[in-house]
Order: C-alpha cells, then sequence, then structure tokens
C-alpha cells in the first residue's frame, strides 16, 4: 500500500486537511499581526493620532544607531530565554524521569507536579512578589526563623538577586510545562528495549543515552523550540514583579516594547522592535528546524 | 552492604531525595497560597506571619463566589473553553495527521507558519484584532472570542498532536486501507482511537490555556456579563489595595477544573501512549 | 466653623489654579467662586422626579457606561446608583461595565475602533488622549445650561478646563472628586523620636532620626520603581518652591539647582535611612513596607487611606497624612488638584441623556458614596461642607486645614502638554541610576528639562 502516504504522490489532501487551520490563522492571526507592522513605518502616536505620518525606516535606523535600550533589552532577552529553557529542559528531564518510576501515589503527585503551570498568571505573580518581599516575604521570614537573618534581600529589587529571582519565578511554572511533555515522550519508548539492554548489562547512564535521548529527540526539539518562542516574547511576570528594573536588569525586549508602546503609546517606534522581535525569532526558527531536520522526513 | 540496603539507598537517592526537593518548590508557592485563602485579609497586608491561617476562615471564599461573582464567571469561561478545545481538539487532529503522515510541498512552510503565529505578544495586536472583530461583527460575543481562542491554540495543539501521531506506527492505517477504509475513516477509525491519550492531552492543554486567557476577553468584551474567570479575578487587585488572600480563594476555585481535567488525563498519559508504542 | 474652611480653601485653590495657568490658551470664565448656593439642599430630588416626569414622554434611551479601577465594592456602588437612577428615569437604560485594572489601554482600543462606551467613569482619565484623538466631547454647553453647576467647586472645573490639549479651554469632563498628594507619616515613630515633619530640613532629620536599621526600621520608603518619578516631581517642587514648570520665558525649570539640591538629598537617603529594595519599589511594595511597620513614611495620596487603616486596626494615633512641608521660603508648594470623573465619547447618540446622568452622579449621595468608596474629596461643595464621613476621617480635615493655610501655594505642572507623561517611565530608571551612583542628579533632570523642554517648543512654536 505504497500509494496511501507516498511521499510523491500529488495528492491536494493534506492541503485539505490544513486547510481551516490556515483559514483560522490567515484571518485571526497574520492580518492583525501584519496590520500592527504596518505601523513600524509611521509615527503613530497613539495620545496624538492625528499627527501620524509616514516616516519610512526611520524608526529602523533610530533602533539600529541611536537605541542603547534596544541593545541592554535584546542582550538581556537572550539571557533570559537561555536560562529559561536550558534550565527547564535540564530540571523537567530530571523530573520527568523521576515521575516515569513506579512508586505509590504517582498519579497525585504528578497532577500535584502539574498545578504551577495551570495556576492562573495573577496568581503566580502575587505568590512570587509575596514570597520576595523585603519586608513581609516569606523567604526572609524563613531565613531569619532558619538563623540566617544575614543573608535576608529585597530578592526581586536587588541589583544582584532581580534577574535570577524573576528566572525562579518562571521556572516555577515552566518546570511542570517541560515535565509533563517529556513526560509524554517517555511513554513512547518501548519498554523491550531497556529489557534487552539490561540482558547486555548496559549501565542506566549508557541507557539514557543511548536509548532514553535518541527516542525522545523530538519531544525535546519540539519542547524547546515551542519555550523559547514562548519564554522570548513573555511579558506578564517580568512586568509584575520588577517592571524592568532594578536598573534594566529584568528589561527583555518584550518588556521594552511594552513600556514604549502601550505606556508611551508611541506605537510606530514600538512596531518597529515588533517587526525585530518577529524576524529574529522566525530567523531563529528556520534554522533550529533546518539543524535539527525537524518534521523533516515523514516519521521517520 | 547488602544489596538489597544499597539498592534502597540508591532508590532514595535517584527517586525520592529528588522527587522531595521538587515537591518542596513545586508545593510551597501552592500551599502558601492555600494558607493564604484562608488567612483574614488584613492579616496579609500587616505583615504578619502565620504558615498556618489563625483564625481559619473561609470567608474569602464566600466573597469571591457571591460578591465578586466568580459564579456567573465560571459558566462564561465553561463556554468559552468548551466551545474551543474540541475545535482545536479535531482541527489539530487533521493538522497532525496532515503532518506526519504525508510528505506535501509547502510542509515546512505550514510549520513555519504555525510558529509565527507565537512570535508576537498579543498584546501588541489588540488594537488591530479588536478592529477586525468589529468588522466582523463578532466583537463583544463569546462567539468571537471562541474564534479567537481556536486560532491562538491551534499551532502548539497541531504540532503536538503531530509528534503524537507520529508515535502510531503507520501499518495500522495501511492495514486498514487494505481493509477499505477510505481516509476519512482511516482518521476517525483508526489515528483517533490510537491516538486518544494523545488526544485527550490535546484538550487538556487547550482547554487550560483558553481557561486563562486574559487579554483578549477582556479587551473584546464589553458587556461584563460575559466576563470570564480570569477577568473577574482581577476585580480583586484594586487600585491600591489587593486583597491577597480573596485572589488566592478566588485563584485556588478557578483551578480546580483544569486539576481535575488533568488527573483524568494523566492517567491516559501512562497506560494509552505505552499500549500505542508497544503493539508497533 | 471648619466647614466654611474647606469650601474657602478649595476656592482658594482654584484661584491659585488660575494665576498659574496663564500659558494655556488664556483663561476665558471668570469663577464665581465662594458663594455657595444653600437653598438648594434636598433640591436633588425634586429635579430628579421631575425629569422622570418630563422623561416619561421621551423616546427610551440606552447608555453604555464604564468604570475603571473597579472592585466587588465599587461595582456594587455603581449598580445601586444605576438602578436608582433608572428607576426614576424609566425611559432610561444604561448598561454598566465595571472593569478591574486601569483600562487605559482597554479604552484607547475601544476608541480606535469607533466602540467606545457612551460614559466612561474614570479615576483619572488619561484626557488628553482622548481629546487629541476627539474621541470625547466638550461639555461646556451641556454645563452651562445645568441647573445645579454652581454646586461643583469652581477650581476642579477649572483644573479640568486646563486639560484641553487644544487650548480652546474647554470643559471635557465633569469632576466629581480630588485626589491629594501627601505623605503618609507614622506619627508615634515622630514622637517617639521628637521628631517632626513641618519643614523639609526637619522632615530630612526626622527620616534619619527613624531610621533603626537593627530593628528594621527604615525612616521612608522611596519609590524608585514604577511611578516613582511622577512622585519625586512634585516633591522636588514642594522643595524648591517654584510654581511652574516653564519659567516666563519658557525655560523648563525642572533641572533648577534646587530641585538639584532636592533629588540629591532624597536619593541620598537610598541605602542610608532606606531598606535596600527601595530601589525598585513600585506601590505595592512601598505600601507594603509601611503597612508592615517598616517605614516611617511614604509619599502617596488619599485613596490609599482605607489601606492603612485595616493595616494599623483603625488606630489613627499611628499614622496621619500629612501635605508638602514648607520649604526655605515658608511655603507649602503642592500639586495641583487632579480630578477624577465622566467623560462623554463622541460616539454617544444622546449626550443629554448622557449629561443627565452624569449631573445625577456627580451631586449629592451618588457622589457621596463614590468620594468614599473611591478616597476623593467630593466637589460638590454641599456634600463637602455637610457630609459625617469627611468628619470622620482626619486626613481630609488636615488637607482642608492645609489649603487654608496662606503659605499653600500650587505648581503648574503643564500635564496637558503634548508628551509630558512619556518621560515618566524613563526617569524611574533614571532615578534608579542616580541612586546606585552611576548617574548624577544633575544629569538626571537635564535629561528631564531636554525632553519637556522640546515638548514645550514644539507645542508653542509649531
Amino acid at each position: 500500500m505504497k500509494a496511501l502516504y507516498s511521499k510523491h504522490a500529488k495528492t491536494i489532501f493534506p492541503w485539505l486537511l490544513i486547510l481551516p487551520t490556515l483559514a483560522f490563522l490567515i484571518v485571526f492571526c497574520f492580518v492583525p499581526m501584519f496590520r500592527g507592522f504596518g505601523y513600524s513605518v509611521t509615527n503613530y502616536d497613539r495620545g496624538n493620532p492625528k499627527a501620524t505620518e509616514f516616516v519610512g525606516l526611520a524608526n529602523f535606523v533610530r533602533i539600529f544607531t541611536e537605541d542603547q535600550v534596544f541593545v541592554k533589552a535584546l542582550v538581556n532577552s537572550v539571557k533570559w530565554v537561555g536560562c529559561e529553557v536550558v534550565l527547564q529542559l535540564f530540571f523537567g528531564m530530571i523530573f520527568a524521569l523521576i515521575l516515569n518510576q513506579n512508586f505509590k501515589g504517582r498519579g497525585l503527585v504528578r497532577t500535584f507536579c502539574f498545578a504551577p503551570w495551570a495556576v492562573s498568571g495573577v496568581l503566580t505573580t502575587m505568590l512570587w512578589i509575596l514570597i520576595y518581599n523585603e519586608h513581609i516575604g516569606l523567604l526572609n521570614h524563613v531565613l531569619r526563623l532558619a538563623g540566617f537573618g544575614h543573608l535576608t534581600k529585597a530578592w526581586a529589587q536587588n541589583i544582584q538577586t532581580a534577574f535570577g529571582a524573576v528566572v525562579v519565578a518562571e521556572l516555577w511554572r515552566g518546570i511542570p510545562f517541560f515535565t509533563i511533555t517529556l513526560l509524554g515522550g517517555l511513554q513512547t519508548i518501548p519498554l523491550e528495549l531497556y529489557e534487552s539492554a539490561r540482558v547486555d548489562g548496559g549501565s542506566s547512564w549508557k541507557n539514557f543515552w543511548l536509548i532514553t535521548i535518541p527516542y525522545m529527540k523530538e519531544s525535546i526539539i519540539f519542547a524547546t523550540l515551542m519555550r523559547t518562542i514562548w519564554e522570548f516574547r513573555s511579558v506578564d511576570l517580568i512586568m509584575t514583579m520588577t517592571d524592568g528594573g532594578p536598573v534594566r536588569r529584568t528589561l527583555t525586549l518584550p518588556i521594552y516594547m511594552y513600556k514604549t508602546s502601550i505606556e508611551n503609546g508611541q506605537y510606530g517606534y514600538g512596531a518597529a522592535l515588533t517587526v525585530i522581535l518577529f524576524l529574529i525569532l522566525s530567523v531563529y526558527v528556520v534554522i533550529y528546524l533546518k539543524a535539527n531536520h525537524f518534521g523533516k522526513g515523514v516519521n521517520e | 552492604m547488602k544489596p538489597k540496603t544499597k539498592k534502597k539507598l540508591i532508590r532514595v537517592l535517584t527517586l525520592y531525595l529528588p522527587m522531595t526537593f521538587f515537591l518542596l518548590f513545586i508545593g510551597i508557592p501552592l500551599l502558601w497560597a492555600l494558607s493564604l485563602s484562608f488567612r483574614e485579609g488584613s492579616s496579609v497586608i500587616k505583615g504578619e506571619f502565620q504558615f498556618l491561617p489563625d483564625p481559619v476562615t473561609i470567608a474569602n471564599y464566600v466573597y469571591v463566589w457571591t460578591r465578586n461573582r466568580l459564579n456567573r464567571y465560571f459558566v462564561n469561561s465553561m463556554i468559552t473553553s468548551f466551545g474551543s478545545v474540541f475545535v482545536i481538539g479535531f482541527l489539530a487532529l487533521f493538522n497532525g495527521y496532515a503532518m506526519s503522515r504525508f510528505a506535501f510541498k509547502g510542509k515546512r512552510i505550514f510549520m513555519v507558519i504555525l510558529l509565527m503565529t507565537q512570535m508576537i505578544p498579543l498584546i501588541f495586536n489588540m488594537s488591530s484584532i479588536f478592529l477586525m472583530m468589529v468588522k466582523l461583527k463578532l466583537a463583544n460575543s463569546l462567539f468571537g472570542i471562541c474564534l479567537l481562542h481556536i486560532a491562538s491554540g491551534l499551532p502548539y495543539n497541531s504540532l503536538m498532536m503531530k509528534s503524537f501521531i507520529g508515535g502510531i506506527p503507520r501499518e495500522i492505517d495501511e492495514a486498514a486501507a487494505i481493509d477499505g477504509c477510505n481516509r476519512a475513516q482511516i482518521i476517525f477509525k483508526v489515528i483517533l482511537p490510537a491516538v486518544r491519550p494523545g488526544f485527550t492531552t490535546v484538550i487538556a492543554y487547550a482547554f487550560i490555556t483558553c481557561w486563562n486567557e486574559y487579554l483578549l476577553s477582556y479587551t473584546l468584551l464589553t458587556d461584563a456579563k460575559k466576563f470570564p474567570v480570569s477577568v473577574g479575578l482581577k476585580y480583586l487587585v484594586g487600585e491600591y489595595s489587593t486583597d491577597y488572600s480573596a485572589l488566592a480563594a478566588g485563584c485556588i476555585i478557578a483551578l480546580i477544573p483544569p486539576i481535575l481535567l488533568f488527573a483524568y488525563v494523566q492517567k491516559h498519559l501512562v497506560s494509552g501512549m505505552n499500549a500505542g508504542a508497544v503493539k508497533g | 466653623m471648619r466647614r466654611t474652611w474647606k469650601t474657602a480653601a478649595l476656592t482658594l485653590a482654584g484661584v491659585l489654579v488660575l494665576s498659574g495657568c496663564g500659558s494655556n490658551g488664556g483663561t476665558n470664565s471668570g469663577t464665581s467662586g465662594g458663594d455657595s448656593p444653600q437653598e438648594t439642599s434636598g433640591s436633588q430630588e425634586t429635579t430628579a422626579a421631575k425629569q422622570g416626569n418630563a422623561g416619561s414622554e421621551k423616546e427610551p434611551v440606552t447608555l453604555s457606561l464604564w468604570a475603571d479601577f473597579v472592585t466587588p465594592e465599587r461595582t456594587r456602588y455603581v449598580e445601586t446608583m444605576v438602578a436608582d437612577y433608572m428607576a426614576a428615569h424609566p425611559e432610561v437604560k444604561i448598561e454598566v461595565t465595571p472593569l478591574p485594572d486601569s483600562a487605559d489601554d482597554k479604552i484607547m482600543t475601544a476608541y480606535e475602533a469607533g466602540q467606545g462606551p457612551d460614559i466612561f467613569l474614570s479615576s483619572g482619565p488619561d484626557i488628553t488622549s482622548h481629546i487629541n484623538g476627539e474621541y470625547v466631547i466638550p461639555l461646556d454647553e451641556y454645563f452651562e445650561n445645568w441647573d445645579q453647576k454652581e454646586l461643583i467647586l469652581p477650581a476642579a472645573v477649572e483644573t479640568v478646563r486646563q486639560y484641553d490639549v487644544t487650548g480652546n479651554n474647554r470643559l471635557y469632563y465633569i469632576p466629581n472628586g480630588i485626589s491629594f498628594t501627601v505623605l503618609w507619616v507614622r506619627s508615634d515613630w515622630l514622637k517617639d523620636t521628637n521628631s517632626s515633619v513641618d519643614t523639609w530640613d526637619h522632615l530630612f532629620e526626622a527620616v534619619e532620626n527613624m531610621t533603626d536599621k537593627a530593628n528594621n526600621r527604615y525612616g521612608i520608603a522611596i519609590r524608585g520603581g514604577k511611578g516613582g518619578a511622577k512622585f519625586l516631581e512634585r516633591q522636588m517642587y514642594a522643595y524648591s518652591g517654584i510654581l511652574s514648570k516653564f519659567d516666563e520665558n519658557g525655560k523648563c525649570t525642572i533641572n533648577d539647582p534646587k530641585n538639584v539640591e532636592f533629588v540629591e538629598r532624597y536619593l541620598g537617603l537610598y541605602g542610608t535611612c532606606t531598606a535596600e529594595g527601595d530601589l525598585n519599589y513600585g506601590w505595592t511594595e512601598l505600601a507594603a513596607a509601611f503597612d508592615s511597620g517598616s517605614a516611617g513614611m511614604i509619599i502617596h495620596n488619599l485613596g490609599s487611606a482605607s489601606n492603612h487603616m485595616d493595616a494599623f486596626d483603625g488606630d489613627q494615633s499611628k499614622f496621619e497624612a500629612i501635605g508638602m512641608p514648607l520649604n526655605d521660603q515658608g511655603t507649602s508648594v503642592n500639586l495641583m488638584i487632579q480630578p477624577g470623573g465622566m467623560t462623554i465619547s463622541s460616539t454617544c447618540r444622546n449626550p443629554q441623556a448622557a449629561f443627565d446622568f452624569i449631573a445625577y452622579m456627580t451631586t449629592g449621595e451618588p457622589v457621596s458614596q463614590y468620594c468614599q468608596q473611591w478616597g476623593v474629596v467630593p466637589v460638590d461643595q454641599e456634600i463637602l461642607e455637610n457630609a459625617a464621613w469627611i468628619d470622620e476621617q482626619p486626613w481630609y480635615e488636615a488637607s482642608a486645614e492645609k489649603l487654608l493655610d496662606e503659605n499653600t501655594l500650587f505648581y503648574n505642572q503643564y500635564s496637558w502638554l503634548p508628551g509630558h507623561d512619556d518621560i515618566y517611565g524613563d526617569m524611574d530608571t533614571a532615578s534608579q541610576y542616580v541612586m546606585t551612583g552611576e548617574m548624577t542628579a544633575q544629569e538626571m533632570l537635564d535629561e528631564w528639562a531636554d525632553y519637556l523642554q522640546d515638548c514645550y517648543d514644539s507645542y508653542f512654536h509649531k
């Protein structure tokens, strides 16, 4: 039955399948998105819409020649995404391996571990604000009780710790996402492979690299890719916890865009930043997909 | 050292120790939220410290459910979430099937297109989306919100579905084709049952995203009677003061549906997928 | 006695406002200050009833009303008022949409799409953007024909007129309440340390005296994060005694040596008399510092009174609100009063009906309850004089007394200047750099002044 999924068949069937989705995405995602991009060649100011003029590429020129905050924000964004994705993958992997083992109350533990991801964003930020607070925070209180009073800090405001503080808060809801996704990947590994490896006398460590990782490659690549995009564009947590401060230590590109467009009403300039964010991520995605041969073949 | 003790030690080191660490990290903020939700609101502002609420009160729960009308918002959230997830589920099934089984021209581009929709924070496109929804006469309608939820939920869930379907051996489709099934039948009668755990997972993921979605609903709905839970919770964050305990209580109520759903889904996550893989 | 003070004081405030705003297109309307219309008391109901009778023959009218920063209690207030109004006016149907949080972004998005509400009740609308976009209509005509317009404090009306960025001095919303910038201080700490905050020099001393780092007590909490620059500006003008952001030659005064001196002194307190977190405090953290008893002083407005009441179990011997301390010239300089209020959008099909509702909400019992809920001082002079709740909350009295003092002055902020507010975010960050020593106060204020000068020049010499 080669005809069913032949690689060379000029079938329109897959197109029929994806057509409704394409329609949805074009109408509800791309039309608004590109309309938004259109502002990038204007000086559209929300506070003064009547004065809008076409300015060509002036906004882009300004971003690359004058705007020092942009560079800083970009560097912070890369740092932010790097920390988040690497740490979430690392811990997510460990916990997925743990939760894949047999132990009593596994279902309960799994459900519990998944909760942070399902918690509403407003609670997540509120909780971590209350945890990190210098005066009424949980963390400082516990430190004092434990006799480490000298270590207390304004965790989310201190220049040294602010970035780490928001990273940890984001990890809290990000690790469960990775854990669950990777757990799904782990389930696809046929148990016989481990059985035969045991017969051959392979160590657990070896099994991990020779069986687990190759089998989970697709899950890992996929989860990492999605997470990179989502972390790159994330706004709410940093916005509420630190507002990009102190002294721009936590100012990522989307936070900078938010301050420019939404708070100051400079939509034109903000849209130019949006276009740049979009291009950066698009290039990243294309390279990433190519490098990993993700989705190239059919069901390898 | 006896082999049995050694084995036990290894199990403690590789399982229980890291798991305890994990549970503490995940659990402390959650339990603290639970504790907050049973406290008296003013005790939080004062900076009083209570590991366990003293006195214990359920007033916060009553308050958010009735005075803050979470009961009403709950219904709205249910409508938009359930209205969206099944469409997302089936369209994701189609996309996943197309992407994992066919090597059609433009597949790579389709995947990039899916990913591109995820790149811009929604807030920067809100004016354009609003304007378009007004033109389509879909602003201020739960139906319009559903459509937007579907559009924003499709990309991720389609790609996830692709990897789920990719895990099903192709032989079973081919066998079905030999038995005379047409393509539609293969999707619904062969793929869908085989990918059911994956399908349930997609539904659960989509449900959570829809359930917690705030910005679209807040901006597009102009009738407060249509607001979902996520917007309703924001009423507890005041101009100059946040009602921390009530907010914690509200968020815990809001957490119940996703948690129940996940408790159900995680069972499938184990048995179903492994069964499918072993079959091949 | 004190009751008449209040009105007199606020009238005085109005006069000062008028004298300060000469450069904004000139003032056209003379205010009939002071003559409080006593005979109108109790006329509210009859007016409402009259309108109700007349309205029964009218076409049915539907109005949409949005309100921002709404909590469950505020929602209940708005809905109750609307229900009462609809009961008296059966031909009018009002659909209320209470909005949590600042609705700035939502309402702009809606206005841009022509889908804004007929009436917007805001605790401080972003009015210049709304006027620039022609999203709201001037209400002068309706206001002039309103039989109870004398009830509204003239000073508040004049302040609103100044927000007309087109330079025509028109009235775009009807003010309902005034918010005051105040210092919330721990009275008990001041007493314990034998300090006072009547002048700026004493204030700086008091901050040092109250600081007791060993016991986690800090003399002051500085708002270094979001919203900090706004308050820093108010404080530096209070300190320097300068009364306008632009001098008679149109030069920006924000980098005046006196202002620089203040910023150096004030931000210099960071680390020595403050906790380390102040570097990036927003309002949430600032409130937590004060309410948990870690900071002796914060700057905010009257709106947070109920917070502090809760936090200190209503013990008013522990905290109080005071206006700006006296500067070298012996004056207390404050920011012009900033009223909240209700606007009518340009898409409203029944502006007269909308205005009637606004009139109802801006006077009498509705506005009295509004002001309690929102923590603002009513601009209905009758309520201001007679409402019992004002007497129960000393900070309103204190504010009134402060206003009565002949040494109390107001500085002209030029907040209507296009682009004026867009620099605050950058200045929040700049103040952080000053606190960490990576920038000097002079550099920060020079940057601020340059920016505002550009705004000013491009507005007046275009």
